[in-house]
């Protein structure tokens, strides 16, 4: 099937925002979405953007039977290795149940490596769910290795009420 | 102990560099770190930084033996969740071993989540080794949670021959 991979415009974000959702209800947590197309608007189309995010489309022959045109899309961004230097971290990678197994997926991931090697990235960074055996397949078979299984790091976060304790004890400027 | 804190400037660059390795070391990887301070200059202080620091500083008649005066950092970048929005994500959290027990990391890390919080984000993030116990139990303390442990989110990561690999296209 003929598709293409392209930057999102600000005009997509309505359809991300839909495989947002959709992407969390596989992943069993759709009470969990909390911004919409206008965060997604904001934070990803100014000077100095939050994340870059690509999209894949295929011809209106191949459209979905909502009118779907827009099937897949990878949202990333920049980050930093004290020790290695510039890397390139997938926050999310996802194809319409529909469309998959047609190289979208790797095409999307791919293209991202792309960007991250031509900015000078030296590392590519994603977390999956430790159940999500079909996920944790394809990108061991791309070349990731799990890192929590092998050295032990874990993701800690302080979030809500937690983060707000913290910064209340910064010290004065 | 008085100390004070404050963002990080392109002069920071060599006593970051240097209390990176020093970490590196604490974390038994010395060999691993590739960032030298021309480096953190560059990718520190551009238009679109790939990241952002803080030091910690101690007065005059606190320096160490060497003479550095800053004795901590805290390094972070922006990042996004696309279920929450605005994120913000630790990388590294340093205070040299004899200023510690202070209250310097936890000034630090209270600065980051501040920083964070004026800019909209509402998540901060880090990772730690498992069997890093004082530091695991250190955040713990401080109210984080562990999204590892919690959710079964694993850190996965490709770099070297599969990234080139995977960039062209050859998986």
């Amino acid at each position: 099937m003929n598709f293409k991979v392209r930057a999102a415009r600000k005009e997509d974000c309505k359809d991300i925002s839909r495989m947002i959702m959709e992407l969390a209800v596989y992943e069993k947590m759709p009470d969990q979405v909390k911004i919409s197309h206008e965060e997604l608007e904001r934070d990803g189309f100014s000077p100095n953007p939050f994340y870059e995010c690509l999209i894949a489309e295929v011809p209106d022959e191949h459209k979905t039977k909502d009118g779907y045109t827009i099937v897949g899309y990878v949202l990333y961004f920049y980050t930093y290795s004290t020790w290695k230097g510039r890397s390139v971290y997938m926050e999310d990678l996802y194809v319409m149940p529909d469309f998959r197994g047609k190289g979208i997926g790797k095409g999307l991931m791919a293209k991202v490596a792309q960007v991250g090697v031509e900015k000078q990235c030296v590392r590519l960074q994603l977390s999956v769910l430790d159940w999500n055996k079909p996920s944790l397949d394809f990108y061991v078979a791309k070349g990731a290795e799990d890192l929590t299984a092998k050295e032990g790091w874990h993701f800690l976060r302080f979030d809500g009420q937690s983060l707000d304790t913290l910064a209340k004890e910064a010290p004065k400027d | 102990m008085d100390f004070s804190i404050r963002a990080s400037t392109l002069e920071d660059c060599k006593d970051i560099a240097r209390m990176i390795l020093e970490l590196a070391e604490y974390e038994k990887v010395l060999d691993q770190v590739k960032v030298t301070q021309k480096e953190l200059e560059q990718d520190g202080f551009i238009k679109n930084p790939f990241f952002h620091g803080i030091v910690a500083e101690v007065p005059e008649q606190h320096r160490t033996k060497e003479g550095h005066a800053k004795v901590g950092y805290a390094l972070y970048f922006y990042t996004y969740s696309s279920w929450k929005g605005r994120a913000l994500y630790m990388e590294d959290l340093y205070v040299m071993p004899e200023f510690r027990g202070k209250g310097i990391g936890k000034a630090l890390m209270s600065k980051v989540a501040q920083l964070g919080l004026a800019a909209g984000c509402t998540q901060l993030n880090f990772a730690v080794l498992d069997w890093n116990k004082p530091s695991l139990d250190f955040y713990l303390s401080q109210g984080c949670f562990d999204v590892t442990a919690d959710m079964g989110y694993h850190c996965m990561r490709c770099e070297g021959a599969a990234l080139e690999q995977l960039a062209q296209g050859d998986t």
